[in-house]
């Protein structure tokens, strides 16, 4: 079979492919073979709407040939003596006489036949008997045992810093190169399945690409770059996230007095106005300690309000029921899709839902973590800015809970296999009197990120008597969103950019939390005193 | 015979008379002496107006932020429970612009109620939740403006807790746990008390 292809087409592949923003398949024009021997370009065309390549183009690929059996009214495809049989009417094919499903039978095109790609995975390896691995989000068909880590590449801008975030599956080796203008991370691998960002060029980063060679990838730097730190975050199942931490020359001065504001423990006084605001209001305060050890695996985002409660409204009619929906789906989307981790909302529509069902749905879920969304109001149209809270508890609710604490109240309950146990019992009512240390934390990185993304509201985080976070029985933080009595800030909460901005400090700050708690691994002990809430 | 009873018949009608005279007329006219040397003020003189004492009632600052503490002079109350009985009624009359009252229209107390432990339990009317605009900052003001003016001015009530309509309730709009008695929280007031007129009558 003759290679039908163009140069233009050439250009084009080669081009897609090294871009490779992680389009699906079907919008690829497009694969790339990897082998040992290198790499190759195999165009895809869409024939019935489905995305094909040309039996011509593999045989050329594969060493394969291919011939018509126009009595069969099939194919046949011969690799030395491997025979594969396809049938022009079905969507089947014979590899060695077993069968393999195909979701379109062969089709004849002016180019000759095209057999859809997954024909590619699911009865090429057979013939060529190589294992054969089609990646279809990036468009890689990898032939035989290489090395091609997946990198979903994560990136976020700040001001005065920046972050790029590149999830590994599976971890593989690397180091990192700081050259002119750019950062070269190089892995040892032997070819990368990249997914980049679709970020624009900033002043700290103008750009993320593949390098030169197939392994690297390139942080090409903005003209604000000064230094960077870079993290690797041991995951489950072989993952790794590699954390690259990019600051402008603005940062630095920063970092030092955010440094010095936690060395000295003191409350800062709250911004006079906007252009007061200190540059270490815009960058991530330290880490703060934990003393408790605990992972982040399902996060439940709590839109406040819904149904026949519509919360706050602005002078427009904006309500405050709608804008939390709104972005707590961006929330949901975002964690989901980005850090993996499992999303439980205690809403996904308009519908009325009590405060303590709320709660329930965390407990019930064994979250790690739990986020109120609310939008805010006053009487006075001047405040605004977004606000975290989390639980503030009178001496009443200390005292009430002290005892269960202590342990001076224990139940004894019997175990699998015999015996019993001793476990400390908390009611629902005082479930989140234990993880307030953990939610002042939380709350410290939430009210760093939204300083980071969006207006937020003098002082630091509060703490304030919460129904909805009382029975949550692990950290747990309340967010106004922004306030609807402020006309202006009603505007911005309707508009999607800002609603985004929102989602991505509550999602870099749940990142942030997470990596928190994995660098503090947990000692059994520690987890063997937690309480525990009331079934 | 006849001779008696008309001797008898004629003491009856002496003695009537003179109880008569004694009841309708001598003795009102002693006591209408009495009451004139007792009295001090005509008899269609208005009342007494009553004592009053200074109290730090709270409203929200002009920019909607916080609460201030506005010193004003209430009714005074012979025991704590009516002080603070005192508080709260002004407390819920409207006031002139700039300041605003984080209380919603129409809210009146029903019944106030204070423990030995220094619990006040105070009885609202339900408009307090139903004329609620919401926002969690607005709520805040609003239940602390309730504790605020009844733990500071009374100071044997560490803790308040609201009901409405004489039930316990969750929340005012969604945020503030009414669950349970709250104490007194600087964070939403702004400690130097202001100078303002007088509240008006709603």
């Amino acid at each position: 079979m003759r290679r039908a292809r163009s140069p233009l087409s050439l250009v084009l592949c080669t081009l897609v492919v090294l871009v490779g923003t992680g389009r699906s398949l079907s919008a690829q024009r497009s694969l790339t073979i990897l082998s040992d021997t290198g790499r190759q370009s195999l165009a895809v065309a869409r024939v019935n709407d489905r995305p094909m390549v040309a039996l011509s183009d593999l045989a050329a690929a594969f060493d394969l040939s291919v011939r018509e059996d126009t009595l069969a009214d099939g194919l046949t495809v011969t690799h030395r003596d491997r025979v594969v049989v396809l049938t022009a009417t079905q969507g089947l094919a014979s590899v060695g006489g077993r069968v393999v499903s195909l979701p379109s039978p062969p089709v004849r095109t002016s180019r000759g036949w095209h057999v859809p790609v997954e024909f590619i995975s699911r009865a090429l390896g057979l013939v060529i008997d190589t294992p054969i691995e089609l990646r279809q989000r990036s468009g890689l068909v990898i032939v035989g045992d290489l090395r091609v880590p997946e990198i979903d590449v994560q990136y976020t801008v700040g001001r005065g810093q920046a972050q790029v975030v590149l999830a590994m599956t599976p971890q593989a080796p690397y180091t990192i190169e700081e050259g002119p203008q750019r950062l070269l991370v190089k892995f040892d691998a032997d070819a990368l399945d990249v997914v980049l960002p679709d970020s624009g060029p900033d002043s700290l980063v103008a750009g993320i690409r593949q390098g030169d060679e197939p392994a690297w990838l390139a942080i090409d730097l903005g003209s604000q770059y000064v230094s960077h730190q870079s993290t690797l975050l041991a995951g489950v199942g072989g993952t790794a996230r590699l954390l690259v931490d990019l600051f402008s020359d603005a940062a630095p001065a920063a970092v030092a007095r955010v440094n010095e504001r936690a060395n000295t423990a003191e409350r800062p006084p709250p911004p006079i106005s906007g252009d007061d605001a200190t540059p270490a209001a815009e960058i991530a305060p330290p880490l703060p300690e934990l003393t408790v050890p605990i992972t982040v695996r399902t996060v439940v985002i709590d839109a406040g309000h819904g149904g026949d409660d519509t919360g706050a409204a602005g002078a427009t009619g904006v309500l405050e029921k709608d804008i939390t929906l709104q972005v707590a789906q961006r929330l949901q989307r975002a964690i989901e899709t980005r850090l993996g981790l499992r999303v439980v909302m205690t809403r996904g529509e308009d519908r009325t839902i009590r405060l303590d069902e709320r709660a329930a749905i965390a407990n019930n879920n064994k979250a790690d973590l739990f986020i109120s969304l609310h939008a805010n109001a006053s009487l006075s149209p001047v405040p605004s800015g977004a606000e975290v809270s989390y639980l503030s508890l009178d001496e009443g609710d200390i005292e009430r809970s002290g005892a269960r604490l202590s342990g001076t109240n224990p139940q004894t309950v019997p175990v699998l296999g015999g015996g019993v146990r001793s476990i400390d019992v908390v009611s629902w009512e005082m479930a989140q009197v234990s993880h307030v240390d953990r939610s002042g934390a939380l709350a410290a990185i939430v009210d760093a990120e939204l300083r980071r993304h969006v207006d937020v509201r003098p002082g630091e985080a509060q703490r304030a008597p919460f129904r909805v976070l009382v029975g949550a029985n692990m950290p747990a933080v309340l967010v106004e969103l922004g306030f609807l009595s402020n006309p202006a800030e009603e505007r911005r909460l309707g508009a999607p950019s800002y609603q985004e901005a929102l989602s991505q400090a509550l999602f870099q700050s749940i990142a942030r939390y997470r990596t928190l708690v994995e660098q503090r691994p947990s000692s059994a002990p520690e987890a063997e005193e937690m309480p525990r809430r009331r079934p | 015979m006849t001779g008696r009873v008309w001797l008898a018949i004629g003491g009856v009608a002496v003695a009537g008379t003179i109880g008569a005279w004694l009841l309708f007329v001598t003795l009102p006219e002693v006591y209408d002496e009495v009451d004139d040397a007792t009295v001090t003020v005509p008899r269609d003189a208005p009342a007494e107006p009553p004592r009053l004492t200074s109290a730090t009632l709270f409203y929200v600052a002009e920019d909607g932020e916080r609460l201030i503490g506005v010193e004003r002079e209430v009714v005074a109350g012979d025991a704590p429970i009516a002080q603070a009985r005192h508080v709260l009624e002004a407390q819920f009359l409207s006031v002139e612009p700039p300041l605003l009252s984080a209380m919603p229209e129409g809210t009146l107390l029903r019944a106030l109620y204070v423990t030995d432990q220094g619990d006040a339990f105070v009885d609202v009317s339900r408009e307090i939740a139903s004329g609620h605009a919401g926002g969690s900052l607005d709520e805040l003001l609003t239940v602390y403006t309730i504790v605020n003016a009844v733990t500071v001015n009374i100071p044997t009530v560490r803790a308040v807790q609201i009901l409405i309509e004489g039930r316990e309730a969750d929340t005012l709009a969604g945020h503030v746990d009414l669950r349970r008695p709250l104490t007194l929280r600087p964070e939403w007031t702004d400690p130097a008390p202001a100078d303002f007129g007088a509240p008006t009558a709603p």
